[in-house]
Order: structure tokens, then C-alpha cells, then sequence
């Protein structure tokens, strides 16, 4: 790995790390002392910091520590997480954002030289955390000389023991335990108590035990050998074994070296490297479980203790240990889920392999049709079971492109809390269908678009409070983001229940502008639609129209870019909801193949709902001469060869069939000569010459070597609801 | 001191043989009762002891801190091995006085 590379990923996983960091401060502004948060905040910090460390930036290790330090406070609560101190560490997030880029634009040495300015930005926010400025600490703390050392006084173990009253009974005799114990090492100091009031002398019943022991024990042995000693009276003792200070430090030595794949739980983790017996831990574990917390002061708002926590307590290990342990298990598990869980691979490698793929696909098309024609009958099984494989590692291929859009939403909100604080609304940012997946290319292109849409909801949208009061709403609005998929593409919605959009003012707008003449009538839809024109997105048009037409022409050419349509619903003083429709992915569909005329169509599978034989379904009736009656339901249909002009034999008394096509509520039928079945399509965008042809998404190479073209169902539904007028401009052209 | 002495040999004295443990103690800890309320006062005999454990144990350390908190004398003026041994391997000797006592022990190491 270069050191370019090594940038990179440094650079990336600090990214994600930030991203986690704000979302666990955005959740913090709502329940500061959610503890997952707060560990959170303090474990991006803390990596950053490690992670800075390794590639020697200290300008970021030097700030991280500060902050992490601070958080360290704040998670044991020491400090008290308020308000401004959530604001700061904001800016500290951002800060280190800054930091990190300064690295990524430095393209020379190592360890560029901080400009001046930021170095300053960083002092003044870690003054306002009350922490000493970076220069102050000493770079690279890190790691072992950092945990607490208690000043080593022994070399002894120290052994509590408390028999139950029943033991005897139960046919225990503590002594043996003590002689078995005298074999493995010396017993250095015994102090033996009774568990009972002198004064009550009548209450002593000489066949109970009140027995107890406290044992300083020298010995080689382990604490899991220690422990067996007592295995036996496991039910009728409690038993304390703290481990001498040098055994401690050998713990810490442990712990620095357990193997990653060893890391586990907290409690294993202790177990295995013999700090903890598996009886201290399942006694913690029931704790733990079981016990609420009996001090209600103690610690609000927690459901359960941590562990650790329960095992100091509870006598059964020290602090430090604890603490190494936590912060051993805290590393690796930010290690592994880097290394294990995800491979890093360059988006370009991943893009090659989806050409390559897609030229498998073609290949394997040209094959079916070579074997076919030679009518090999033994071939064609062995390429049934190619094409099989094929589609597998297309399908797969194409999966690995996948990621959930919630990822790339989530930023978002930081979007909406700032934008809501700076124009004093209240406004909620509610996100579902987070775990639908789209191709990364989708969705880095999408980014800028959705962006827009949610802060024209923000900006201008969602009213004030005292507005929103006043029309009988809630004080706080809320935008919606829903995606889900339907029929190969991806839905995003993006709804709010702000002021909506005012009709009569658009078209007074547009009318003003020339895009509408006055003597036109349009429904509520196109009207809408009409902010969607280039001509109403000047800054001065969009504060007298709520602001919805600032680039929103740019939205739709993003969208439309990739495919995708963008429709838009508003009630005035109920809302808005911007429905954005996407293919899933850009490069290669599963396609139904159809001929018309001389040319051969693909028509992209998920989108055909049925076939019917148009004879048949002409013989029920014809409405005018667009429409037809498909089982009581009213189809608008295009005749393929009408539409591209293509110069068709005469087909009076030919067969035709009619391909229903779905889009969202939509539905469409084709007529076309021939239906030729399903084929892989591979996706080839026209060029520019065909920029300006409706219905058409792309073009793609058949088998036979053949083009054929992909049709863009969304396109000619809309030609199709508009089919007179296109007929009535092609009969004005004739 | 002397007519301490003279008395630990004769009434003060308290012998027990055989076994101290769980099956004798509360026949043990009545007769020890009823020989503090009577004399306030206990030289513990053990060297007939043959077998103390835990409960044993427990009834020393017990007596022993109830004579104390009436103010009787209690002390163990003869042992066993077998009570040697015990004794030792709690550390209790410097508490029971055997030390300081006669009788040579083997016990524990």
C-alpha cells in the first residue's frame, strides 16, 4: 500500500467515523445521556486519534485527544453534557473534518505543516471545552503507557470467603478448602471471622457456620487454578479472588496481546486470559439480568449496568483491568469491523467488472443464437446452463454496487437541524424505507437533487411556528423521506406538511414569463409541473413563488439523467410530496424482447404486466383511436411502428400483439408484431445524436449482432396520455 | 497469679476428647455454657482431642468471644496435633496463646 492509498483509506474511514459522530450528537440533543451515544462520540474520537497516530498526523491525534479526554469525562460523569457543549462538539466534528482535509490536500511530505489558522480555530474550540491547548499534551500518548497503574504493593492474591449459614450442613468443611488451598501456595495471613453478634449468645446454633475468611495468598497459579480450588463450595461460599498487582500488570500485557480473532464479549475476553473465572462472570451475568438498580440516584435513565461495572463491584477483578479490557475490546472491534465485515475496493474495479460482465452477457447472447441456428440439440443445454451462470454473476456483480440509501440519507438530517435552528422552525426529519438499496452511482448522483428538494421543503415549506399555530397545526413540521422499490426501480418520496404550493401564483408566474399563454387550460398537475421549467428558477421568481422554483429545472435534469422521473403533488396548506422514481441500476436490466416492424425493441421486464393478442382485444371494442377496452379497463396503446416512423411492410390482416406495460399507476399497452421472448440486456446509453428521441432509454446488442432499442415505459406513458396532441402535431407536420 | 494456678487445675479446667466437630458441638457448646455460667472462668483441655474441623473451630472462636464479653477467662491450656494443625493453618495461634504455651506441637508447616 502506497502512501497514497494508505491516505485514502485513512481519509474514508475518518469520514465514516464523523458521520457516526454526528449522528450520535444529533441523538444526544435529544437524550444526552443515552450511553451508546456518548460511546460513540467518544469511540470516533478515540480512533480517529489511534488511526491519526499510525500515519503521523498529529494535528488530528493532538485535537482527537482533547476531545476524546473530554468525552472520557463526560461518559464517567464527571461532566455534565449540556446544550452548547453538544454545539461545540458539533464544530469539533467539523473541525477534525477540516483537520483530515488539510492531509488529504497536502500531497508532499508526511506530516504537512498546519496552517496557522485552523491550528488557531482548533485552540479556541478546546478552550471553550476547557481543555489545554493541543500543544500543551504530549503527542501519541497512546496506548500501553496510558492505563492507570495502581502503585504495585503486593505480589499477593487477595482471597475473601463467606461461607453460608447452611454449609455445614450441607457437609462442607471450609478447612479443606484451606488445606488444599495451603498446596498450591502460601497462605501469608488468614484472618478468621465470625459472621455473628457476641451478644446474642442464645441465637448461636454451633451447627451453623458463620465463618468467614479473608486469605493473603502467595502463589504461581492462575486465577482460574485459584478458583477451581473453591469449585466445590461454589453453591454455599461467596468468594472474592482479586489477583496481586503483578498479576495485574501480566493482565495488562495480556490484553495488549490478545489475537484480534480472540476478542470477543467483555466478560470472555476477562475469562480467557484468566483475570476471571467463569463463575465470577455468570454471577455478574445474573446481576446484570436480574437486579434493577437499587439506587435509584445512582444512575437514571440506564436499564442495565455494565458489566464491567458489576465485576468491580462485585470484588471480583480490579478497575484497571477492566478498563484495559474495555479498551482492548473497543479497538478490535473498530478493527474488525473495517477488516472483516467490509473489503475496500476501488468503485473503478467494481465499474471494469460490470463492463466485463455485461460483455459476458452479449457473448453469451451471440452463442444462444450460433447454437440455435446450427440446431446442435445437445448444445443447447450446456448453454441454457451458461446463461444460468451468467445471470448469477450479473446479478451479483450488479449487487455489489448495492448499498442502502439510508446511509447517504442520514446526512440529512444534519441538513434539517441546521437549516431548521438558523431559520427558528421546528422541524423533524423522519426517514423510513432507509434499507432500500440502489446502485452507489445512483445514489452519489442523487445526492445533490435530494438536497435541494429537502431544503426548498425547509426554506420554504414548512411555515413558522406562530404560522403553523395559527392555522390549527402542530408547532413543529416534519419532512418525510420514504424510499422503497417497485417493479425494478426505486421510489424516494420526499413529502412535508408544510404551506404547498400555490396554483394561481404559478401560472401567474409562467404566464408573466411566456411559458403558458393566458387562453390555455391546464390541469392541476401540469400547472404544478411548470416549476419544473427552466424559465421560472431566477432567485427573484422563487421568493415570490415560496422558492420552489430555484433549480428545480436542475433537479429534473439530474433525475431524468439517470432515467428517472420526478412527479410532484401539493395541496395548498396541507403540504407537499415530491415523488422521485429511479431505475435501480444503470448498467444491465433483464429485458422482453419484441419485434415491430423491421426493428427489434426491449422492453425492460419488470415493467410488462401482460401480453394479450391485439385481435382479441380489439374485438371487444375500440374507443376513438387511441384507447382500447382490456377487460372493462380503458388502455391508451401505441402502435411501436407509428411512433418511431419505422417504414413498415403493409400489415393489414397481420397479427399483433399488445404488451401491457406498468409504470407506478400508469399502465400502457404496446402493440407490436412479434413477442421474442426474455434476454439479458445490457444497457449502451445513445449518444448524443439521439438525445432528443421520446421513449427511447438506451440501446443494446442482441446475439445476432443486431441493435436493438430499450424503450423508456415512463416516456411513453407519457405519450401516450398525451397521444392526440402528438398525433394532431404529426398530421399539422404532413 | 498463684491461686489462678491452683484453681486452673482443679474447677477452672475443661476437658474434651475425642471429636470437636459438627456432630459434638451443641452438646460441646451446653456443657461449655453451663461451665462459664458456673465459674466464669475456662482452661480449655484439648489434648484428648482427636479429630476438630470447621464447626470445631467455630465453637472456640465463639466461646472464646462470649467469655470475653462477659469478662470470663478463657484460655486453651492443652491441645492436640490434631488441634495444633487447625489452629496453624488458620494463623490462630497467637490468638489461642499456644506459642507462649507448653507442649511442643508438630502440626502444620
Amino acid at each position: 500500500m502506497n502512501l497514497d492509498s494508505a491516505r485514502q483509506a485513512f481519509m474514508a474511514e475518518v469520514a465514516e467515523l464523523l458521520q457516526s459522530m454526528e449522528d450520535a450528537l444529533l441523538t444526544l440533543e435529544e437524550d444526552p445521556e443515552d450511553p451508546e451515544s456518548l460511546n460513540e462520540v467518544f469511540r470516533a474520537m478515540h480512533t480517529i486519534k489511534g488511526t491519526g497516530g499510525v500515519f503521523g498526523y498529529n494535528s488530528v491525534v493532538d485535537f482527537t485527544h482533547q476531545v476524546e479526554t473530554l468525552m472520557d469525562q463526560v461518559r464517567s460523569g464527571l461532566i455534565p453534557l449540556t446544550g452548547p457543549l453538544i454545539a461545540t462538539l458539533f464544530e469539533c466534528r467539523d473541525h477534525t473534518a477540516r483537520l483530515v482535509d488539510a492531509i488529504g490536500d497536502e500531497t508532499g511530505s508526511d506530516e504537512p505543516p498546519l496552517d496557522p489558522e485552523l491550528r488557531a480555530a482548533g485552540e479556541a474550540l478546546l478552550a471553550r471545552l476547557g481543555q489545554p491547548p493541543a500543544s500543551d499534551a504530549p503527542a501519541g500518548s497512546e496506548g500501553v503507557a496510558d492505563p492507570k497503574f495502581l502503585p504495585v504493593a503486593s505480589d499477593l492474591w487477595m482471597i475473601t470467603l463467606k461461607f453460608h449459614r447452611d454449609s455445614f450442613r450441607d457437609g462442607i468443611d471450609p478447612l479443606s478448602f484451606l488445606r488444599y488451598l495451603g498446596s498450591l501456595g502460601d497462605l501469608v495471613h488468614v484472618a478468621t471471622l465470625l459472621d455473628a453478634e457476641p451478644t446474642a449468645d442464645d441465637a448461636f446454633d454451633p451447627e451453623s457456620c458463620y465463618l468467614c475468611f479473608g486469605i493473603a495468598f502467595r502463589s504461581e497459579a492462575d486465577k482460574p487454578t485459584i478458583a477451581g480450588v473453591f469449585e466445590f463450595a461454589d453453591q454455599d461460599c461467596e468468594i472474592r479472588i482479586l489477583e496481586p498487582d503483578t498479576a495485574q500488570a501480566k493482565y495488562l500485557d495480556l490484553l495488549a496481546a490478545v489475537p484480534d480473532e480472540q476478542v470477543g464479549w467483555l466478560g470472555d475476553l476477562l475469562v480467557r486470559i484468566g483475570a476471571l473465572t467463569s463463575g465470577e462472570l455468570a454471577h455478574a451475568l445474573r446481576t446484570q439480568g436480574s437486579v434493577l438498580e437499587p439506587d435509584p440516584d445512582a444512575a437514571p435513565a440506564k436499564g442495565k449496568r455494565r458489566l464491567g461495572e458489576i465485576l468491580v463491584e462485585q470484588g471480583s477483578i480490579k478497575p484497571a483491568v477492566v478498563e484495559q479490557a474495555v479498551k482492548t475490546q473497543e479497538a478490535v472491534r473498530a478493527r474488525r469491523q473495517e477488516e472483516t465485515q467490509h473489503i475496500r475496493v476501488d468503485a473503478q474495479r467494481l465499474g471494469h467488472l460490470i463492463d466485463l460482465v455485461g460483455e459476458l452477457v452479449t457473448s453469451s447472447a451471440a452463442i444462444r443464437v450460433m447454437v440455435q441456428r446450427a440446431g446442435i440439440e445437445d448444445m443447447s443445454d450446456v448453454v441454457d446452463g451458461v446463461d444460468y451462470l451468467v445471470s448469477e454473476i450479473r446479478d451479483n456483480a450488479l449487487q455489489l454496487r448495492m448499498v442502502p440509501i439510508g446511509d447517504s440519507l442520514s446526512r440529512f438530517r444534519r441538513v434539517v437541524r441546521d437549516a431548521s435552528q438558523e431559520l427558528g422552525k421546528e422541524i423533524e426529519l423522519v426517514i423510513t424505507g432507509g434499507e432500500t438499496e440502489l446502485d452507489k452511482t445512483v445514489v452519489e448522483k442523487m445526492t445533490d437533487p435530494l438536497t435541494h428538494l429537502i431544503r426548498n421543503s425547509i426554506d420554504h415549506g414548512i411555515e413558522t411556528p406562530e404560522v403553523r399555530l395559527g392555522q390549527g397545526k402542530r408547532a413543529g413540521g416534519t419532512v418525510h423521506i420514504n424510499a422503497y422499490h417497485d417493479s425494478g426501480h426505486i421510489v424516494i418520496e420526499i413529502a412535508d406538511d408544510g404551506a404547498g404550493l400555490d396554483v394561481a401564483r404559478i401560472r401567474a408566474k409562467a404566464e408573466a414569463k411566456g411559458l403558458v399563454k393566458p387562453e390555455e387550460v391546464l390541469t392541476q398537475e401540469e400547472t404544478l409541473r411548470l416549476i419544473f421549467a427552466p424559465g421560472l428558477s431566477t432567485k427573484e421568481q422563487a421568493t415570490n413563488l415560496s422558492g420552489r422554483g430555484v433549480g428545480m429545472d436542475v433537479v429534473r435534469r439530474n433525475i431524468e439523467a439517470l432515467r428517472g422521473t420526478v412527479e410532484l403533488e401539493s395541496q395548498l396548506g396541507v403540504g407537499t410530496k415530491v415523488t422521485i422514481v429511479l431505475p435501480l441500476t444503470l448498467a444491465i436490466i433483464d429485458g422482453f424482447l419484441v419485434g415491430a416492424g423491421p426493428d427489434q425493441y426491449v422492453i425492460p421486464l419488470a415493467q410488462v404486466a401482460e401480453c394479450v393478442e391485439m385481435s382479441e382485444a380489439e374485438a371487444v371494442k375500440r374507443h376513438g383511436e387511441r384507447y382500447i377496452n382490456l377487460r372493462g379497463e380503458v388502455l391508451p396503446f401505441i402502435r411501436l411502428i407509428d411512433l418511431f416512423e419505422s417504414a413498415g411492410r403493409d400489415r393489414a390482416g397481420q397479427r399483433e400483439s399488445l404488451v401491457v406495460v406498468r409504470f407506478g399507476h400508469h399502465k400502457v399497452g404496446l402493440v407490436v408484431d412479434t413477442l421474442l421472448g426474455e434476454l439479458q440486456t445490457v444497457i449502451k446509453p445513445l449518444g448524443k445524436l439521439f438525445e432528443r428521441l421520446r421513449g427511447v432509454a438506451g440501446a443494446t446488442i442482441l446475439g445476432t449482432g443486431d441493435i436493438a432499442l430499450i424503450l423508456d415505459v415512463a416516456e411513453l406513458a407519457a405519450i401516450a396520455e398525451g397521444g392526440r396532441d402528438i398525433a394532431d402535431k404529426r398530421r399539422a407536420h404532413a | 497469679m498463684k491461686p489462678e494456678r491452683e484453681s486452673t487445675s482443679a474447677d477452672d479446667r475443661f476437658v474434651h476428647e475425642g471429636e470437636l466437630t459438627i456432630y459434638t458441638a451443641t452438646e460441646t457448646l451446653a456443657r461449655l455454657r453451663a461451665h462459664l455460667a458456673a465459674r466464669q472462668a475456662c482452661d480449655l483441655d484439648l489434648s484428648g482431642v482427636s479429630e476438630m474441623d470447621s464447626a470445631g473451630l467455630q465453637l472456640l472462636l465463639w466461646v472464646r468471644r462470649v467469655a470475653q464479653a462477659s469478662e470470663a477467662r478463657f484460655r486453651l491450656v492443652a491441645y492436640s496435633d490434631a488441634v495444633a494443625e487447625v489452629l496453624g493453618l488458620l494463623h490462630l495461634r497467637i490468638l489461642f496463646g499456644l506459642d507462649s504455651a507448653h507442649s511442643a506441637e508438630g502440626g502444620s508447616a
